[in-house]
């Protein structure tokens, strides 16, 4: 038998998931674990129903996936951006959404989805000047073409 | 269920976050529609830059002024420098596996150390990375020092770079000191101190120009003094102390050791090695070791200020400030190495002894000299040196002389208890060689032509040929062998190789006699096959060389060599 719990969103919206699933937020887990068995649907303060059941569907997908592999290992992986193919397709959001993801990943605490977000992010960035990268995250340019100038020049061994 | 509540608000109160976070950033936090990625922590826009790469963080860093701050980071910084420079590194050394290195932090600060840098607290890692980089491209900046020689003066200059000061021994301008760096980090080429190198009783006329300079590597450091030892022509040597303790460094003459009344022919000092109270000289064929007393080593070391000490300092006759050159003519007696009759005014360094006296029957050059002690205190004194093979070829010698140093709390600082235990020899020749017999050595291939330089940094010895190359030989010593291993030919010059120098670590730097070609070596753990061809990087010139140079030293951040025939002084430096 399949035991599910409930949670509540931000917005005030009740979803029902298997405990297995939501316990891929090390979060959500570690409460279980302090409080034991609840009817209460446990409410996600700072999620809205949209993200979490975006979350959810992440969790529901990767519930397989071998537990998170020690913090030297995934240090070497960091390295590469490769992220698997349906999470590339899953993390194909707009940004509101992808960077409302980030969020709530590091705020449940999950981290391999925290991980999938940021390089998703860190691919838009790459190959990019920094004028592209302005225009793709809509940043303000705020500094002086001296100040510009300075980290140019100071940056010239960078260009390979 | 109101613990869960509780814990919830515990982890994620909507109102106090809220009020904490605009106090704190308000840019971050102000709602702002259009750009949802300054919704972000700094902490996630690490993340996110810690999955970039060099040329991204360059562009990144440009973008905005906090991505700016994030992307000079020096946590993403420290991980680049670890993938780029520290596992590579690792998976060359033999023994030492990716996966033993994979496995912890331990191990990894003991990497560190190994870099030097891990010592130090808020390392610029961003600055240590550019480091590695430009050496591993070749790429330098290159300024040079106006040493005030004259063209042709090469031949009697002197250069030593030590910690960042670069020492100098003229006959016409002296025992001079520059400094590198100032203590904000920037560049310079400040002379801090200069002296001359002769005196009353050290005569031009009568010991020669220098020809051997050497820094105790003992010295330095956290301690405001640093110990050059200059040999000169005749067999006379002199020690000098740089003294930094004061706003304005000055030189003291500490010792001066007369020239030997030996009657052969010649006694030109070619090499000096200097290990904090040892002294290795090779003068002629005479290969001497001294050690000086106890109290020789603490006034180097700045340590104690004993009242002896302190009397003596103030009234050292010898010592001689940045210009003065006329030091008291009572001198004369004390510097007499072999008349202690007038010895009891209390010299500031009472004269070494001899811990071995060696002479060789034939000498050929190069020979160099090696200082060094091992984990357990004993100290190693070797010569290296090269031998010509029947018919035809060299080989390259060695002499390991191993003293056993008890440290006895003897209050006696006169007595010493370094004693020489052992004596051994070793050849880069292999037993079963058959010198002109081509192709029978298993890949054993002596030099034609007699080395131009040789440099021994333990366990790396390197030797430089005219033929464009470099033989690399590793020296195993242990309780129960001395040993070199077979040479191995390096390839890479494209001109004559007339200077080479290896560090303790492996890493070297070679020079063709007319600057036209300077090449860093990365020899750490030795140099495998398929490594061969990319085992050194030329580096990147700029401008015209011309006249002969001399490697002076490299260490972290730059290579400094005397150039332009001795007219100038050229530094390399890594770090722009």
């Amino acid at each position: 038998m399949v035991s599910q719990i409930k949670l509540m969103s931000s917005d005030q919206a009740t979803i029902v998931v298997d405990k297995e699933v939501a316990e891929r937020s090390v979060l959500i887990k570690n409460m279980l674990e302090d409080v034991g068995e609840v009817d209460e649907a446990i409410p996600i303060p700072n999620v809205n129903e949209a993200v979490l059941k975006k979350v959810i569907e992440w969790c529901e997908h990767h519930k397989g996936d071998a537990p998170a592999t020690n913090e030297d290992e995934s240090d070497s992986r960091k390295r590469s951006t490769d992220i698997e193919e349906w999470d590339q397709k899953f993390m194909q959001v707009d940004q509101e959404m992808l960077f409302e993801i980030i969020l709530a990943a590091n705020y449940l605490d999950i981290k391999p989805l925290l991980d999938v977000g940021c390089k998703t992010v860190a691919n838009m960035i790459k190959g990019k000047s920094p004028e592209e990268i302005r225009k793709t995250f809509n940043i303000q340019n705020d500094f002086t073409p001296e100040e510009e100038e300075q980290i140019r020049r100071e940056n010239e061994w960078a260009e390979e | 269920m109101s613990a869960l509540k509780r814990r919830l608000r515990r982890d994620f109160s909507p109102e106090d976050s809220e009020q904490e976070l605009f106090e704190s950033a308000p840019k971050r936090h102000r709602p702002n529609r259009t750009a949802p990625i300054l919704h972000l922590s700094d902490e996630l826009f690490l993340r996110i830059a810690s999955h970039l790469q060099t040329r991204d963080l360059a562009a990144f860093q440009l973008v905005s002024h906090r991505c700016s701050r994030i992307a000079v980071d020096s946590q993403i910084w420290k991980k680049l420098y670890y993938h780029r420079f520290v596992r590579p590194r690792a998976s060359r050394i033999p023994g030492l596996g990716r996966a033993q290195l994979g496995d912890y932090a331990s191990r990894r600060s003991i990497w560190l150390e190994d870099e030097g840098i891990a010592r130090e607290v808020g390392t610029n890692w961003k600055a240590q990375y550019r480091l590695r980089h430009n050496w591993g491209n070749g790429t330098c900046g290159i300024r040079k020092i106006d040493i005030s020689g004259k063209e042709g003066d090469a031949s009697d200059l002197l250069v030593k770079l030590f910690e960042g000061i670069v020492f100098a021994a003229s006959p016409t301008q002296g025992l001079r000191a520059w400094r590198l760096r100032n203590h904000d980090g920037t560049s310079t080429d400040d002379l801090i101190a200069n002296t001359s190198l002769y005196s009353n009783m050290l005569p031009y006329s009568r010991v020669g120009a220098p020809s051997a300079i050497a820094v105790d590597g003992e010295s330095g450091g956290a301690s405001s003094h640093v110990n050059v030892t200059v040999g000169f022509r005749n067999g006379a040597f002199a020690m000098y102390q740089l003294d930094r303790s004061q706003r304005e460094s000055t030189f003291r003459r500490a010792y001066t050791h007369a020239p030997s009344s030996s009657s052969s022919s010649s006694n030109e000092i070619t090499a000096i090695a200097s290990l904090g109270p040892y002294l290795s000289v090779y003068a002629g064929q005479d290969w001497d070791i001294y050690e000086f007393p106890a109290r020789a080593e603490g006034a180097a070391d700045d340590g104690c200020n004993s009242d002896a000490e302190t009397s003596g300092d103030d009234n050292d006759p010898d010592s001689i400030s940045t210009n003065s050159r006329n030091p008291p003519s009572r001198m004369i007696h004390r510097d007499t190495p072999h008349d202690d009759a007038n010895d009891d005014d209390a010299p500031p360094t009472p004269p070494p002894r001899v811990l071995a006296s060696l002479h060789s029957a034939i000498a050929w050059p190069p020979t160099t000299l090696s200082l060094r002690r091992s984990i357990n205190g004993t100290l190693l004194a070797s010569i290296v040196h090269t031998t010509p093979l029947y018919r035809s070829g060299w080989a390259v010698g060695m002499q390991e002389l191993r003293f056993t140093t008890a440290s006895s709390s003897s209050s006696s600082s006169s007595s010493s208890s370094t004693t020489l235990a052992e004596s051994r020899i070793a050849s880069s020749v292999p037993t079963r060689f058959v010198s002109g017999v081509a192709g029978s050595q298993e890949g054993y291939d002596p030099p034609l032509a007699q080395p131009t330089c040789l440099s021994y940094c333990h366990p790396y010895l390197l030797l430089s040929h005219g033929d464009n190359t470099l033989t690399l030989h590793l020296v195993h010593s242990s309780t129960n062998h001395l040993r070199i291993s077979p040479g191995q030919r390096l390839y890479g010059h494209t001109s004559g190789v007339s200077s080479v120098l290896v560090d303790a670590r492996g890493k070297a730097v070679s020079i063709s006699r007319q600057l036209e070609e300077m090449r860093v070596w990365e020899l750490e753990g030795g140099v495998r096959e398929r490594r061969r061809e990319s085992a050194s990087v030329l580096v990147q010139q700029q401008g015209r060389r011309r006249g002969e140079g001399t490697l002076a030293g490299f260490d972290e951040e730059r290579v400094v060599a005397l150039v332009e025939d001795g007219v100038r002084v050229g530094v390399w430096d890594f770090s722009q």
